[in-house]
This record gives C-alpha cells, sequence and structure tokens, in this order.
C-alpha cells in the first residue's frame, strides 16, 4: 500500500515534470497528451521500470504522437514572431501619427549612434554637448555624424514595408539608447543630464580649468582657487594619493586639461612629482588634499592670472626663512 | 558499444515504421490503457519500445479516428484512460496486415537472394 503510494506520489511528480517540458505547446494539446498519465507511469514504477529524463520523454511522447520537439531556436522564433504580431499594428499607427516627424527622427537618431560610438572610442567629455561623448576629437565626431546621417536618411528613406522587423527593432533600440545617451551628456541641464539631486550641485555652474601643470604646487592652489574650483594630489609614482606634500613640488600632470570645464565639486586631479631636488628648508610638510598652507594670507594680494604658467609667486616655503 | 546502440537505432527506426500497426494489433485483442499495452508488446517480443512513444501514438491514432477512448474511473488514484479499436480502425488494421505481408515478403524474397549470393 505505501508503495503504491509512493508511486502515485512519484508519477505525478514527474507528469508535471514532463508537461513542463511541454510548456511551449498549447494548453490543449498538452492536456491531451498528458490525459491519464500519471496512472500509466505509476504502474510503469509498480514493475520496477526506472523512468527516463522528463525532458527525452516528453520528446518521445511528442514523436510518437507525431509532433515535432520544438527547437530552443525555435522557441525564440515563436517568441518573436508572437511579439512582432502584437506591437505591429501599434507600429503602423504610432508610424502614421509621426510621419511628419520623420527627418528630426533620421537626425537624432544619428546623432545618438555618434554619441554611443563616441562613449565607445574616447574616454574624454568635450564641453560641447552636442559631440559630449567625442572628447577632444571634435573634426571625428563631425565627420562620423555626417556618415550616420547618410545612413540614417537612406535607411529612412527606403519603403516602408521592406525590413519592417529590422526597423522596429532598430527604432526600439535606438529610443532605448536615447535615455543613457541623454544621461550622460556633461553639459545638458534637466530631467536627463547627470547633474546629482544635491541642491548645491544642481546649482552648479561649470568653471574653466587653469592650466597649472608645470607649476609648484603653491601656485597651483592659488590658480585653482581663484577658479572656484577644488583638487587633490596624486603621485606619479606610488599612483595615490602622497601622505606628504612638499609644498615645493611640482606639477607634472593635471586632469582634467586646461579649458575645459569642471564643476566645483568635482576635483581637479594634480600629479606630482616629488622627486625632484628642493632646497633644504622646504622640508614642511603640507596637508595632502584641499588645504592650502598658512602663507597663503600673506599672499592674497597676488593676482594670479588662471592660464598663465610664467607668473611667478613666492613660494610658501620661503616664508619660514629667517 | 557504438556497434551495438547503432543496431539498436536500427531497431527503433524498424519499429517506428510498425508500431501503429503493431499497437492496433494489440487492442483488437482487448482494450487496454497506456502501460497495459505496453507491457502486451513486450510480452510480444517489442522489448525495446519506449512507453512515451507508445503514449504518443495512442493519442495520435485516436486523434485519425482509429481507437475509441474511455475513462475508468479509480478509487486508489488518477483515473485510467482505456483504448479500444473503431470499426475505421478494424478496417485500417486490415489494409496495413495485407501491406506489411506484402512488404515483408518482398525483403525476405531479397534478403533470401542475397543470401545465396552470399554462398
Amino acid at each position: 500500500m505505501s508503495d503504491h503510494s509512493d508511486h502515485m506520489r512519484e508519477a505525478a511528480t514527474f507528469a508535471e515534470n514532463v508537461r513542463r517540458e511541454l510548456r511551449s505547446f498549447p494548453a490543449d494539446v498538452v492536456a491531451d497528451l498528458t490525459d491519464g498519465l500519471e496512472s500509466d507511469i505509476a504502474s510503469s514504477l509498480a514493475d520496477g521500470a526506472s523512468l527516463p529524463s522528463p525532458e527525452s520523454y516528453a520528446h518521445d511522447l511528442l514523436r510518437g504522437a507525431g509532433l515535432e520537439p520544438i527547437s530552443d531556436g525555435e522557441k525564440a522564433q515563436g517568441f518573436l514572431n508572437k511579439a512582432t504580431t502584437l506591437v505591429l499594428p501599434l507600429w503602423t499607427k504610432v508610424r502614421a501619427l509621426t510621419a511628419g516627424l520623420a527627418p528630426a527622427w533620421w537626425v537624432f537618431r544619428a546623432w545618438i549612434a555618434t554619441q554611443l560610438l563616441g562613449a565607445m572610442v574616447s574616454e574624454v567629455n568635450s564641453p560641447y554637448g552636442v559631440i559630449g561623448e567625442w572628447g577632444e576629437m571634435p573634426l571625428g565626431a563631425l565627420i562620423v555624424f555626417a556618415g550616420f546621417l547618410v545612413l540614417s536618411i537612406r535607411f529612412g528613406r527606403m519603403s516602408q514595408e521592406r525590413f519592417t522587423r529590422t526597423r522596429l527593432i532598430s527604432h526600439l533600440l535606438f529610443a532605448i539608447a536615447t535615455f543613457p545617451v541623454l544621461s550622460i551628456q556633461p553639459n545638458l541641464d534637466g530631467w536627463a543630464s547627470n547633474a546629482p539631486i544635491n541642491s548645491e550641485q544642481t546649482q552648479c555652474s561649470v568653471m574653466a580649468v587653469p592650466n597649472v601643470t608645470g607649476l609648484i604646487i603653491v601656485e597651483a592652489q592659488l590658480a585653482i582657487d581663484a577658479a572656484g574650483l577644488d583638487y587633490f594630489f596624486y603621485d606619479q609614482f606610488s599612483n595615490d594619493e602622497p601622505e606628504i606634500v612638499p609644498p615645493d613640488a611640482v606639477v607634472i600632470r593635471q586632469s582634467p586639461l586646461r579649458d575645459e570645464y569642471w564643476c566645483p565639486w568635482e576635483k581637479i586631479r594634480l600629479t606630482i612629482d616629488t622627486s625632484l631636488p628642493r632646497s633644504t628648508d622646504s622640508a614642511t610638510s603640507m596637508p595632502p588634499e584641499g588645504v592650502t598652507p598658512d602663507t597663503r594670507g600673506t599672499q592674497t594680494t597676488t593676482t594670479i592670472p588662471a592660464k598663465s604658467s610664467t607668473t611667478t609667486v613666492p613660494k610658501a616655503t620661503t616664508t619660514t626663512s629667517p | 558499444m557504438g556497434e551495438a546502440s547503432d543496431r539498436r537505432l536500427d531497431r527503433s527506426q524498424l519499429l517506428k515504421g510498425v508500431l501503429d500497426l503493431a499497437t492496433l494489433s494489440v487492442l483488437a485483442e482487448e482494450d487496454g490503457y497506456g502501460y497495459d499495452v505496453v507491457r502486451r508488446l513486450r510480452v510480444h517480443g517489442l522489448t525495446d519500445v519506449a512507453e512515451a512513444s507508445v503514449y504518443g501514438t495512442l493519442r495520435r491514432l485516436f486523434s485519425m479516428g482509429l481507437l475509441t477512448s474511455y475513462v475508468v474511473p479509480s478509487e486508489e488514484g488518477p483515473h485510467r484512460k482505456y483504448y479500444g479499436i473503431s470499426p475505421t480502425g478494424h478496417e485500417w488494421l486490415r489494409e496495413q496486415k495485407s501491406q506489411w505481408i506484402e512488404f515483408r515478403d518482398v525483403i525476405n524474397t531479397i534478403s533470401e537472394t542475397n543470401n545465396k549470393g552470399d554462398k
């Protein structure tokens, strides 16, 4: 008796798994194929038979019934066909409503494609939002944009009856791509920009980055402060922020470069060379990040042009000399 | 190992062609449920017939109108689905049997000719 109920339980589970394997077929077909299956399986188990995998069982069942198991590729194709059948009528209506906007869409699509490509080939943002992803390659951006524009227009002018599904998928992809592209535009305000929600940051007006490469730290600090920006130091050898910053160390690199636009909450990275020889009285250590030396108070009358590297400013270390 | 599985494959291919005939023949003796048909086919010598193939075949023959079907409730578990042969099925079976005998004779003649050639 207990064997019987065990077999019934096992048969019920197995039949359920077989039904799951058949789920890509219409429900009535599955119901017809598996009607009474539990009792047959239980009888088979009672005879001491071992069950194959539900998958191969389902395949045998289908083949016996003259049906072909559906491959994964066919399943995907079936899903695509079903989705297309559902979406196409809606798509036709949307197309009819927006027919007059087609040229604008062609331009916009070319711009999205250009920006996406720019994001892949360039790591530096440009101050010009329109080609923001192309960094310092505005000419390249324009050429690529022109190329994409030609393609976009040609594709748009093709007969609407051709490549209907490809066209639909491409429209969807470009529409989806719009969101990430707009969200990474460096100088766009509003819902689609990457402006943080912090109120202070939302009010950020971008500043031109001064050129401080080649200056000693004190000069660099003054120039950056004058521009209303913030900064941090970076050691070229340890590839980390140095613990002690010698005040006469020289800035050998800066990021972003001069004339780029930057928000005050985004710190400028100053790479310094700590290995250069310094005078003996320059051993005074400085706090590493954004803290100006005490001597700055004596230098407030000094004017340092933001983009000039020739201006001389008294070094912080000299003020400590007798 | 490979040879043995090839031989099994040949036999399963052969079985595929005659499973309808075998199933109808078994049901012509007496009505039966799915596993009962499997058991009787095995008793007759078709030991390697796959259960699920037989169940699928029963469904197909039923949808072709060659079988009738009825449900017998069970107190101990789920119902059993019984199959019996329909009048159309009897007619179809007669035709298939004569075709099979004709086919079998042709193959026998061919293979016997080949045996003489071997000698």
